[in-house]
């Protein structure tokens, strides 16, 4: 159980709140909603928990994080009350060992946790699930994701240049929040794939670089267009290819139309990216070889090889469906040291 | 939240969001979700009275020049003080604990020194 948070008094204005809480060091550079007394306990009511509850200890500082501190931040970020059970499952599923939110938190690589949330929650909140899924215009999306960076600041202490150690960063690090469009999915949704019930809602956090695009409108087939998918997943120079890990890849609802009409189960796509994704060792340089050797086994090869597997195993390929309208999809690639967490929402 | 009744109405009233002097803070190695018992109180191990003969644990975090400069302090140390055995680990990632920590600890050495290369 946690003490509760300190009451401030300001100044009865917007701009010496604003003005005081970026001196503090507690936003993301943007303004923050005033962390009301009033709003914070609708929020904590919002979760269906008491203030004091520990949700989990938040890395690198790993001081606790409980109901209240979540609900102050999510305040301050612009969520409604109704998000609530959605930042809980978050700030669970990142501090599950396997995610490796220490290293994610304090690494020079541009990481960010992306939440893909999936189950009926999704309309009862209006997160955006289809056209412009990753971009702007949709509060649920907006603000969740710069709610749990808030936390990733605040609570754990990741502060940029002192422990948040980036060199570039991401624009994904304000806010990455995006519902699976399961109504366009030919397939299972993710949370049911992986054993929850349709019923079920759920979030599951990835560590994510930023996505990018494969724009391709003119595939006749199947294999056509996972030619082109493969070439996109195949970064040279990405934390994928040094260190292995997943990779997420995010089908525009087309897209999986292709796919599925020719027959192709989510596991067929899998196997067949893992098939073709070959990387062409005299892409990387001697140097970067000998350093990959001492991380990746994969890169310990005969000489004379000349190309060897991107990944280690197709199951490291996750996939779900989300976007509107066109025939785009998107990779994102990951930290790498990292594996992705799933979490029922309750 | 006593405290409200004597603050003043034309002031702004808001909640501190961060970490304070009464917040919490887990030994991570108290998460593990398989059930790890807390692993009670630390204390820092007590400081050498001499490095003569001592036998010292490097740990390389797999950074660009971290062996290198472990490999020179530690050829150092020996050249100094005249240590017993070193014996280098390098991490498979910088970004995650080491993963042979037990392997250390079972070749018992009295003193470990870590470089974090880059």
């Amino acid at each position: 159980m946690s003490d509760h948070a300190t009451l401030l008094e300001l100044d009865l204005s917007d701009d010496t709140l604003q003005e005081y809480f970026w001196q503090q060091g507690w936003t993301d550079g943007l303004p923050v909603v005033a962390p009301t007394p009033e709003r914070v306990a609708a929020m904590i009511a919002g979760s269906g928990l008491t203030g004091d509850v520990e949700i989990a200890a938040i890395a690198p500082g790993y001081a606790l994080c409980s109901v209240e501190k979540l609900a102050i931040n999510a305040v301050m970020a612009g969520c409604k009350p109704s998000y609530m059970s959605v930042l809980v499952a978050a700030l669970r599923a990142m501090a599950v060992p396997k995610f490796n939110l220490s290293g994610i938190q304090s690494t020079t690589h541009p990481v960010a946790p992306m939440f893909v949330v999936n189950g009926p929650i999704r309309h009862d909140i209006e997160l955006n699930c289809g056209s412009n899924v990753f971009g702007q215009g949709f509060r649920a999306n907006a603000t969740i994701g710069r709610a749990i960076r808030l936390v990733l600041m605040n609570i754990g202490q990741g502060i940029p240049g002192k422990t948040d150690m980036a060199t570039h960063g991401t624009p994904c690090k304000f806010s990455f929040c995006a519902g699976e469009n399961e109504e366009q999915n030919p397939w299972e949704p993710f949370h049911v794939e992986h054993g929850l019930a349709k019923t079920d809602s759920s979030v599951f956090v990835h560590a994510a670089e930023a996505p990018h695009n494969v724009q391709d409108h003119a595939s006749a087939n199947a294999s056509e267009l996972l030619l082109m998918i493969s070439d996109v997943m195949m970064t040279i120079g990405g934390n994928n290819m040094s260190s292995g890990g997943e990779m997420l890849l995010v089908l525009g609802p087309e897209h999986a139309a292709i796919l599925a009409k020719h027959g192709m189960s989510k596991d067929d796509v899998r196997y067949d990216l893992h098939r073709r994704m070959r990387l062409q060792l005299n892409r990387v340089s001697e140097g970067c070889q000998e350093w990959y050797r001492t991380k990746r086994k994969t890169f310990n090869v005969a000489p004379g090889t000349t190309h060897i597997p991107y990944l280690d195993e197709a199951s490291q390929i996750q996939i779900v469906v989300a976007g509107g309208q066109g025939l785009h999809s998107m990779v994102v690639p990951s930290f790498g040291i990292s594996h992705f967490v799933l979490e029922k929402i309750v | 939240m006593s405290a409200e009744k004597n603050m003043n109405p034309n002031r702004l009233r808001v909640l501190h969001p961060a970490v304070e002097a009464h917040t919490p803070v887990k030994n991570p190695h108290d998460l593990i979700p398989e059930g790890a018992k807390a692993q009670g109180r630390r204390y820092l191990a007590p400081r050498l009275s001499s490095l003569t003969g001592k036998r010292l644990a490097l740990l390389d975090n797999n950074k660009v020049n971290a062996r290198e400069l472990l490999t020179a302090f530690s050829k150092q140390l020996n050249e100094q003080f005249g240590l017993g055995d070193i014996k280098m680990w390098r991490k498979p990632t910088s970004a995650a604990p080491a993963p042979f920590i037990a392997e250390i600890s079972a070749w018992k050495p009295d003193l470990m020194l870590t470089a974090s290369g880059d």
